[in-house]
């Protein structure tokens, strides 16, 4: 009878237990005064920061919007701004979706390091955030596309898909940015997003260019790549990145699109001087040809694209040492792989002064 | 009999409740403390470990049948080590709080976003003292059972986080700073010496069949040491010089990868199994706690005893919750110090001290021939 008690006993404390862990508010924010910020865009207005957001919310879904909101708050630092906003709504704002965070010019201009900072440093540090800059971040989030009210979305998506299979803009996000940011090379690439108005029966309609990228040395803008130096230094850099290769001439117009590739890119000290040496492997399918009838000659073709791919990488080295910015992590791959001699050559205060080694290889393939 | 432990599954206990606290927010303090090298500090417990932990066996093989109580009586008198056996209830008692703050960090960031402190600990301390109640017995057998979902918890994370690691991260090796390794050994110590609890349970421990050696224990620790070095390469291979930032490691590597999101929460199969770890830590600690408490107090009923334990640890609890970040600096600038000498000075002589032991009962071998 005691036993049986006991057993009891235990029981009914185990099910306590339970319904402790499983049930109750837990002073848990209720959901109907939850706003899930989804992007943010960030401008510099004089010595504030103005912090547009799209934020979603749990009202019925509104037929003009979605249930999608936008919100502006300007403060002198980022988590002042997102406060403010809690306190004029009385809503609590969720970053923990944050997919995207656009920089105005202005921001650039400044310091974007201080403006991102918080984002990794808050309690919900988030390393996934793509990160974008435009003119004006404010209008970016505002923005209604031709199929969207609301732009956010597709503008993360597109960046994806732009950085990843298209291969022609730079994809970064923010823990890529802290990274890179606090290695010895300081440079980072982020994708410059143009928004173009078209007029239709008396109608604004926005669409994205998505076709440049800044470089950052540091936290300051250091100039803009196009889209070709881009893809290149995508494929070099990237080891995921293939996407396309594209090469217009004024006979002939090449869409190709690269189905592999090897990637041989080795730093070292030679005599007090750093050489890169830099081996790309291309395999390439001709997926577009225009003008000037059908070529034939595949040879010719390929090695149209080599002199291209060729003069691409020249561009973007003489980019990078005119600049004074390290794209190539030359420092960083020095600092991590020749560790003695790189601290041996900056101790005898030698600048780390780079020369070129390039040797391109292109392969055709009409299938996989 | 409620507190006998095969070898083996002590092997099992140590894979199933060593990593809980090590990878929720100490690879951030260490990687803020030591840069890509972290694990390099990782290593350095797990040599100290190790050397504790074979000392600890040693010394158990050389007094067979005697406890560690009566080493230490034989050796420092009875006032003496009744002291320092009461040091060690007090520190098994302080081990308790960073897990229990380690679980409620990975719970309140995974799957209760916003819970309140005692929520947290009562349930779990109130399961911990009734599995501390059953014995090392029942942590055994649930020992048996459970460490494969350790093991396949962090197989899971470590599948999740290798897509998107760079090896390269962890480079350059050489520009490792010896003195910052020492400062976090003696900053970080309270969250290691784990299989300290071996030393309390000289005559609990059964032999195997298979295993007459102390192998099966040995490679508990290994592996659980494994898995842990492993989990740091992989955390720095992540997120790199952004380590530091990440306060909660499991979660974020866990989450890092968005290529399986759309199966659902993955992550959790990896922050579960280290919940249950967390919650027989406790019970371990409890259970040494009680077993001190009942040879200092002289109390023979057990329920009784772990009804004191459990109350004390959840006062203890309650008190340190108020200012963990002040507690924690207490351990860290204070405490640490003390756990070093008990977890590895203290271990490392005991086959010292044991020999004495082992030469009495020598002489009163001859004696009584």
């Amino acid at each position: 009878m005691l036993k049986n008690a006991k057993v009891k006993a235990m029981l009914f404390v185990l099910v306590l237990i339970a319904l402790l862990f499983t049930t109750g508010d837990f002073g848990l924010v209720g959901s109907e005064k939850m706003g899930i910020v989804s992007a943010i865009g960030i401008d510099k207005v004089e010595a504030d920061y103005l912090v547009t957001t799209q934020i979603a919310t749990a009202e019925g879904v509104d037929t003009k919007s979605g249930s999608q909101k936008i919100l502006t708050q300007k403060s002198g630092t980022i988590l002042g701004a997102i406060n403010s906003l809690q306190e004029s709504t009385g809503w609590t704002m969720n970053l923990n979706f944050l997919n995207l965070i656009v920089l105005g010019e202005s921001v650039v201009s400044d310091s974007v390091y201080n403006a991102l900072e918080f984002f990794i440093r808050g309690e919900s540090s988030l390393p996934n955030v793509t990160l974008a800059v435009t003119k004006n971040a404010s209008e970016v989030m505002r923005a209604e596309t031709v199929l969207d009210k609301i732009s956010a979305i597709a503008l993360h998506k597109n960046l994806n898909a732009y950085g990843d299979k298209i291969n022609s803009i730079a994809k970064l996000n923010l823990k890529d940015y802290f990274i890179n940011y606090s290695s010895l090379s300081k440079s980072n690439t982020l994708p410059f997003v143009e928004v173009e108005t078209q007029s239709e029966g008396g109608e604004n309609k926005n669409s994205f260019l998505l076709n440049k990228s800044v470089v950052l040395n540091g936290d300051k803008s250091a100039g803009v790549l196009e889209e070709k130096e881009n893809r290149i230094l995508n494929i070099i850099e990237d080891k995921k990145a293939l996407g396309f290769y594209t090469l217009s001439s004024e006979e002939h117009n090449y869409n190709f699109k690269i189905l592999s590739k090897k990637i041989v890119k080795k730093i070292d000290i030679v005599d007090g001087e750093v050489v890169l040496k830099l081996g790309i492997d291309l395999k390439l399918k001709l997926e577009d040809e225009t003008g000037g009838g059908f070529d034939k000659n595949e040879q010719l073709r390929l090695d149209k694209v080599k002199s291209s791919i060729e003069s691409d990488v020249v561009r973007l080295f003489e980019f990078a040492n005119n600049g004074n910015v390290d794209i190539f992590k030359i420092k960083e791959n020095l600092n991590k792989y020749h560790y003695l001699k790189y601290k041996e050559l900056i101790a005898q205060g030698g600048k780390v002064k780079t020369n070129l080694v390039l040797d391109v290889n292109l392969k055709s393939s009409e299938v996989r | 009999m409620v507190d006998k432990i095969y070898k083996r599954q002590i092997g099992f206990l140590l894979i199933l409740v060593m990593p809980i606290t090590k990878v929720v927010s100490l690879p951030s303090m260490l990687a803020n403390a030591n840069g890509q090298n972290c694990y390099f500090v990782i290593l350095l417990f797990f040599l100290m470990d190790l050397i504790s932990l074979l000392a600890i066996v040693k010394a158990r093989d050389m007094v067979k049948g005697k406890n560690v109580f009566e080493i230490f009586e034989s050796a420092f008198g009875k006032v003496v080590s009744k002291i320092i056996i009461l040091m060690y209830l007090i520190s098994f008692m302080l081990r308790i709080f960073p897990v229990y703050f380690e679980q409620k960090q990975l719970l309140s960031e995974t799957i209760y976003f916003n819970m309140q402190r005692i929520l947290v600990f009562l349930p779990t301390l109130l399961v911990a003292s009734y599995i501390a109640y059953k014995g090392f017995t029942a942590i055994g057998r649930n020992a048996d059972l459970l460490f494969m979902t350790a093991v396949g918890g962090f197989l899971t994370l470590f599948f999740l986080a290798v897509f998107n690691a760079d090896f390269s991260n962890i480079l350059p090796v050489l520009s490792v700073n010896v003195g910052g390794l020492f400062t976090s050994f003696t900053r970080y110590a309270f969250y290691f010496g784990d299989a300290l609890f071996i030393m309390f349970m000289f005559n609990d421990i059964k032999k195997d069949k298979k295993s007459k050696s102390n192998t099966p224990v040995v490679m508990g620790l290994v592996i659980s040491y494994i898995i842990t070095l492993v989990f740091y390469v992989l955390f720095i291979a992540v997120f790199s010089s952004t380590s530091a930032y990440h306060l909660n490691a499991v979660e974020k590597i866990a989450k890092y990868n968005e290529a399986f999101a759309f199966l659902g929460r993955v992550d959790l199969l990896s922050v579960i199994p280290l919940l249950i770890g967390s919650v027989f830590n406790i019970a371990i600690c409890l259970g040494v706690c009680i077993k001190i408490f009942r040879y200092v107090v002289g109390v023979k009923n057990r329920l009784l005893a772990t009804i004191i334990i459990t109350i004390l640890a959840c006062i203890m609890v309650g008190i340190f919750s108020f200012n963990a970040r002040a507690m924690y600096n207490l351990y860290e600038n204070v405490f640490s110090y003390i756990f070093i000498v008990l977890q590895y000075v203290i271990p490392f002589l005991l086959p010292i001290i044991s020999l004495k032991e082992k030469r009495s009962g020598k002489v009163c071998l001859k004696m009584q021939r």
